[in-house]
This record gives structure tokens, sequence and C-alpha cells, in this order.
């Protein structure tokens, strides 16, 4: 049976990991915060995720990374401009990202690739279609369809064991070794 | 309307750190709760050997809902007990799980709780928890009791528990469920409610074990505690650097505690006049403050320095009350314009706490407010102009552009997670390698940094575009934007500095939780007590309500 992780863990390992592949703190937390949001929704976020941290050439927005960017950039930028008019995307890694977005907002989007489409709101979740690739096109435009939305929550869920494991060993790159000094005093000493 | 005390005030390590209990915080919300409400606690297993060693279930009922707590008992030699975090093997081991724990739920957590870290829980678990004897105390308490004799209660004050917990997991952990478990369910949805519950139901199963071992030895002669003395037993715990971040991390929950606290101090501060039963209620809780300060024992420089100040502080208080102020117009605040200017910090955080004591019918319901979803506060307006992010750090965040981030005092301390231990710790900049895998604890600093950066920039361009070339900023600018929405959520303090002292920021989340005693036993790590005398499960519904935390039964009737 695959393992189960809870969204904190998710959330926790995700941010952890995105600091360790060199985005900033800040960066990393968008990254742990929508790939919870997808997570919650049932949508495989880490997975997502662990691809485009471990695949070379990632595009961030912390470096000066190669076109055509990456599903977190752009997820990023939504979330901080939302489009006013219907955008194109692309093609951009890791596209399953940019719904993070959609799922942060409090109005309704449609976001699209080749072959599928989630539809979010606040009330949660529609997906119609097959999930994209690890690089697709993305199209968003503002309202969905109607029909019975999959709604947040909150139960531990399954995580692809390799892609957790991506994601566990980048964020242990965070740790700092043991230290004579660090034995006798990280902690503190008794008083 | 009276204004709640501002941030810059209240928000500084010195006045967190000198944080008293309240009738907010968590462990009394919660045991008040469980009374209102008819909650009842029944123990629905019991199976220890003559050892000691085996499993008991602890159910607690209400408002259409159950947790048990499941609790290992082991037999643990004394030279494996350790109080860090990062020992392996615990006298007591328990789960809080969500419903009635079925025979396979049983076997499942005992194959899993007592590891601990290296166990896996399921999320029909809310809680992750450990503890250890507190060993003289324990033999002294079996002994006396299995000689059909009460412990010296002398004893059992100084040291105050008979088991400390040295941690307590929750909110997704360890595969516990997430605290969104809880959302909606009366009583139990609020901050640290299952932890606290955890910790409550421990403390009895802690009383009924040391009865059993005093039977297995005494036999017939044997007796049990007597009423007062269980009663006068909490809870230990030791807490260090890993709850420190916490606070950091969490800054619209943190916002959310404060300003609740400040809401209903400014609520008892507005009214114009007192009643007989308050004044009585106030100087109750004063004299019961004094009689557990006599109680409270630390060996710490700082600590007993606090606490002569705070002995002090609390003659100068029963001095002015005698003088009749409380029978005055507007008497609780002009009991806190005589504080401010007569009373050390100490002294007037337990004013507070001591102003608070007497109003519950006023000021219990803000209790509910102090939780917060927050991953819905957290989105960055991209919109607003580097010229109205300026004016916010200039309006919110000066104690952030004060300190010189480049000498070595300033910038002394990065906080890490430790590769061996994987808890936050507290390193030496100059003077240990680790730095380039700091933890963003240094608010202020990046705070400072961003400031300077918008120095240089166009007052009209948006934050979007900023953060689109410079994603470094992301995390101070998220932090700046806050404060519109959480003026409480910020430290205003610099958390890298040399002359940090962790102990405050442990101290303010500890005071939220309802914890007493604080003991500080270095500058990263304190002991502290939790339930010391509120009533055990059986005696909920025959004890006075919530009058247990601030010495109502070290006083006389």
């Amino acid at each position: 049976m695959m393992a189960t992780h809870t969204l904190s863990e998710i959330t926790a390992t995700a941010t952890k990991a995105t600091r360790a592949a060199g985005f900033s703190w800040g960066v990393a937390e968008e990254a742990g915060l929508a790939v919870r949001r997808l997570s919650a929704h049932g949508l495989p976020g880490a997975e997502a995720l662990a691809v485009l941290l471990t695949n070379k050439g990632a595009s961030s927005v912390g470096d000066q990374g190669p076109a055509p960017g990456c599903g977190l950039s752009k997820m990023i930028e939504m979330l901080d401009m939302p489009p006013h008019s219907p955008a194109q995307l692309g093609p951009i890694k890791a596209p399953l990202l940019v719904v993070g977005f959609a799922l942060a907002d409090d109005g309704h989007w449609t976001v699209g690739w080749p072959g599928g489409a989630v539809h979010a709101g606040p009330e949660g979740l529609m997906l119609s279609g097959a999930l994209p690739g690890p690089v697709a096109p993305v199209s968003v435009r503002q309202g969905c369809s109607t029909g019975q939305p999959l709604t947040a929550h909150w139960r531990s869920r399954p995580v692809a064991p390799d892609a957790w494991e991506k994601l566990e060993v980048l964020a242990a790159t965070l740790l700092v070794p043991e230290s004579e000094r660090s034995r006798t005093s990280g902690a503190g000493p008794d008083a | 309307m009276t204004d709640c005390r501002p941030p810059s005030e209240i928000m500084r390590l010195a006045r967190l750190g000198s944080a008293h209990q309240t009738r907010l915080s968590f462990m009394r919300v919660l045991l008040r709760g469980m009374r209102r409400n008819g909650w009842r606690v029944k123990r629905a297993l019991w199976q220890l050997d003559d050892t000691g060693v085996g499993r008991a279930v602890y159910s607690a009922e209400g408002q259409g809902q159950c947790y048990s707590l499941v609790a290992f008992a082991h037999d643990l030699p004394d030279c494996q007990r350790s109080d860090r975090v990062i020992a392996e093997a615990w006298d007591a081991t328990f789960a809080l799980m969500d419903g009635r724990p079925t025979n396979a739920d049983l076997d499942r957590l005992a194959a899993n709780v007592p590891l601990q870290e290296a166990g896996r829980v399921s999320d029909s678990e809310l809680v992750l928890s450990r503890a250890n004897r507190s060993s003289r105390l324990w033999a002294h308490v079996v002994e006396r009791l299995a000689a059909g004799l009460q412990p010296d209660a002398e004893r059992l004050a100084e040291v105050g528990y008979l088991m400390r917990t040295t941690a307590v997991y929750g909110s997704g952990k360890f595969g516990a469920a997430d605290h969104a478990a809880l959302a909606g369910r009366p009583l139990m949805d609020g901050p640290f409610r299952a932890e606290m519950l955890a910790v409550w139901l421990i403390r009895a199963f802690v009383c009924d074990l040391v009865e059993h071992m005093a039977r297995v030895t005494g036999g017939a002669r044997a007796t049990c505690l007597a009423p007062a003395l269980r009663r006068s037993l909490g809870i230990g715990n030791s807490t260090g650097l890993g709850m420190a971040p916490f606070l950091v991390n969490h800054p619209a929950l943190l916002n959310a505690w404060i300003d609740a606290r400040e809401r209903a101090f400014a609520r008892v501060r507005a009214l114009p006049a007192s009643s007989a039963g308050t004044r009585e209620g106030f100087e109750r809780a004063l004299k019961g403050t004094e009689a557990l300060l006599a109680g409270w024992r630390s060996k710490h420089p700082k600590q007993i320095s606090k606490l002569a100040d705070l002995k002090g502080d609390l003659r100068r208080i029963s001095g002015k009350i005698s003088t009749g102020l409380l029978e005055r117009a507007h008497p609780w605040q002009a009991l806190w314009i005589w504080a401010q200017s007569a009373l050390t910090i100490e002294g007037q955080e337990l004013v507070l706490a001591l102003m608070l004591e007497p109003h519950g019918t006023l000021i219990d319901d803000l209790a509910e407010e102090m939780g917060v979803e927050e991953y819905r506060k957290a989105r960055i307006d991209g919109s607003m102009t580097l010229s109205e992010l300026s004016d916010l750090i200039r309006q919110h965040f000066s104690w952030a552009l004060q300190p010189d981030y480049a000498v070595p005092e300033g910038c002394a301390r990065f906080w890490y997670v430790s590769e061996a231990k994987l808890e936050p710790r507290l390193g030496e900049r100059h003077a240990e390698a680790g730095a380039d895998l700091e933890q963003p604890l240094d608010i202020g600093r990046s705070v400072a940094a961003l400031a300077k950066t918008l120095q240089d920039l166009p007052g009209d361009t948006n934050v979007a575009d900023f953060l689109r070339a410079q994603p470094e900023h992301r995390r101070a600018l998220r932090r700046i934007q806050m404060v519109q929405s959480a003026p409480y959520g910020e430290i205003r303090d610099n958390l890298i500095s040399a002359d940090l002292m962790p102990i405050d920021m442990l101290r303010c989340k500890l005071a939220f939780f309802g914890a007493t005693r604080f003991d500080p036993r270095s500058d990263r790590w304190v002991r502290i007590t939790m339930f010391q005398n509120a009533p055990l499960p059986d005696e909920l519904h025959q004890l006075p309500e919530d009058d247990w935390c601030l010495g109502a039964q070290l006083l006389p009737a």
C-alpha cells in the first residue's frame, strides 16, 4: 500500500525542497502552499513539483532561467496580478502548478491544456479530461463550467513514492550537519 | 471605546517573555468548555501488569464527540531517562485518537506510538506524546502510598508533577491528522485544544499509574492520593528551541491570540465602574497569585530576578488596591495607568491577567476568536506600489530598521535545523558553519534589506513587477503586507542578535497554553507545569468552574 502523507507534511516538504533547489524562501512558501491546495483537492501537486525541481534547467523565478518558464513562476505571477483577460502560456514546465493560483483566488477560473482542464472556484474544483504532462501550453481564463465540484479535504493522501523521495532528498540538504560546538550549545546547555 | 495596546508596545520580546496565563489560555478554555457542555471521561481500558507495563485508554465524550487517550507504560531503566526531545525511550508514550480505538487500533498504535518519531500514526490520531517520571518524587509517592500514607506535601509542591512530557506533537506531525480535521467541531476547533486535552488526560493516567504501583507494592495496606494532593500535581514539560520558530512561522495565529487578549483587556479597562463581585474576584486572584508565587522556584538568574520583582509588584498592587482605587470611576483603567508607571513589565503583565480574571462574562467569548485559517491570509497584493510599501515599513517596521546587522552582535546568531536531531537550533554565525542553510527567522534583517533596496527604485512600480525581478524579497514583503490584517503578528525584535533570549519566545507561547511555574534552565529551554491544581476528570463537574489556575485552592474557603 502506498504511504500516505498529511497536508502539513506535504506543505513542509514541498517548501523545504523548493528552497533547497535554489529558490528564495518566499517563493518556496508559495510552492508549498500551491502544492497543499492541489493535494487537498486530490491533484498530484507534489509530483508536479518534484519533476520541476529535479529537472535540470527548470526555469525559476529566482534565477535567470531559460524560457519557456515554469508552472511555479507563472502561478506566482498570477497570484500577484491575476490576468484581466484570457492568457496563453507556454509551453511551460509543471503546468499543473498554475492551478495553484486558481485555487487561491476568490474568483472562478478555468485552467486548460491540450486534452484537459480544471475549473476552480471557492466552492471547489472540477477536472475534465486528462491531467497535463510535464510540459504543456496552458490557457487561463475567468469563469468555469457548472457541475459538482470536488471540495478540499484534510485527510492524509498518497504521494507517488519516487516523487516523495525526490522532495525529501532535496529537503534534507537544508539540514546542518552536527559539529562539536553544536553538540554542546545548539540546544543550549543546562543552567 | 478604549484602545487596545499598540503592537509597538507589546510585541517586544521583553514583554512577550513576561506573559502570564489568563482566562483565555487554552487549558482553561478547554476545561471551562468541557464543564459547561457536560463532557465526561471514563477509563475504558486498564491493562497494566505488576511492573507497571501495559496499556490504558481514557475516553472523553461530549457535544457528540469522543476522543481517546491511548497510553502505553514502559519499563525504562533510569540510565535511559532523558528530557531531551532526541531521546529514544520514555516511561510512557501516548496518542490521542479521534473516537474510540478498536483492538486493531490498539495493536497498530502499540507498534508505533512507543517509537514516537521513528513510528507512524494515522490521521485517526490527533496528538502524539511521551513523558518521563520525576524519578525521586515518583519513588517517594509510591513508597508512601504503598505504606498507607500520604506523600510529603512539601516535596510534591517543590516539584509540582510526577511526570513531564518531552514533546506533544499535533497537527499533521508523524502522520497524525491536520488541525483542519477539527474544523467546525464545537469546543475542539480552536488552537491547541486537542493537545491540551491530551495533556489533561495524561495527567489522569499518571495519577492512576502511581496508585497502581503503590497497590502492587503495598497490597491491602496501600492507599490512594488524597484529592487535594492529587490535584496539586500537574504535568511537567521541558520545552526547548523546537517551539521557538512557531511564533515566527505562524504570524496570523500569533496575531489572533494577542488580539483576543488585548481586546479582552480593552473591554475591561473600558468599564465605568466595578461591582463588588469583580472586586472580590480580583482580590481573590491577587491573593491566590501570592500563594502560587511561594511555590514558583527557579535557579535561573533572570527568572530569580523576575520573581523578586514580581513579589515586590504584588505588594505594591495590594497596597494600591487597599486605597479603594477599584471603587472609584473607571477603576480598571485607573489601575492600569498606575501599573504602567509603578510596576515592572512582569508585574504589568500580571495585572493584565488579574484584571481579566473576574470578567469572564465580559470576555470569554473572545476565546472562540483565537483560531485562524492561516492559508487564506498569506496572499501578496501585487497591485500595491513600492511607495505604499515603503510607507508600511516606516509606520510599522522602524524596529527592524534600527539594529546594525553588519556588526557581529547584530547578526551573531542563526537559526538552523540540525541534521542529527531534525530539530531547530541556534548557531553562532561567526564561529560555526551552517549559516548558508539558515532558516528565515531573521525578519528584521530581511525587512531592512528590502527597505534599502526600495530606496533606489521608483515608487510607482508595483509589487508584482518588483517581485518578478527580485524574488529574494518575497518573504519579507509578505510579512510587511500582513501587518495590515495582523498587526500583532510580528515579534518586534532582532531574532538573530547576540543578546536574544529564546526563552522569551517560549514563555509567550506557553503562557497562551496556560502553563505556570516557568523555570528556565538556560537561555534556550524552560521547564513548566501544566494543569497544576486543575480538577481531575472525576472532579470536573464537582469543583467550582475555572478557579484553579490562580491558586484558589491554596486559599482559605
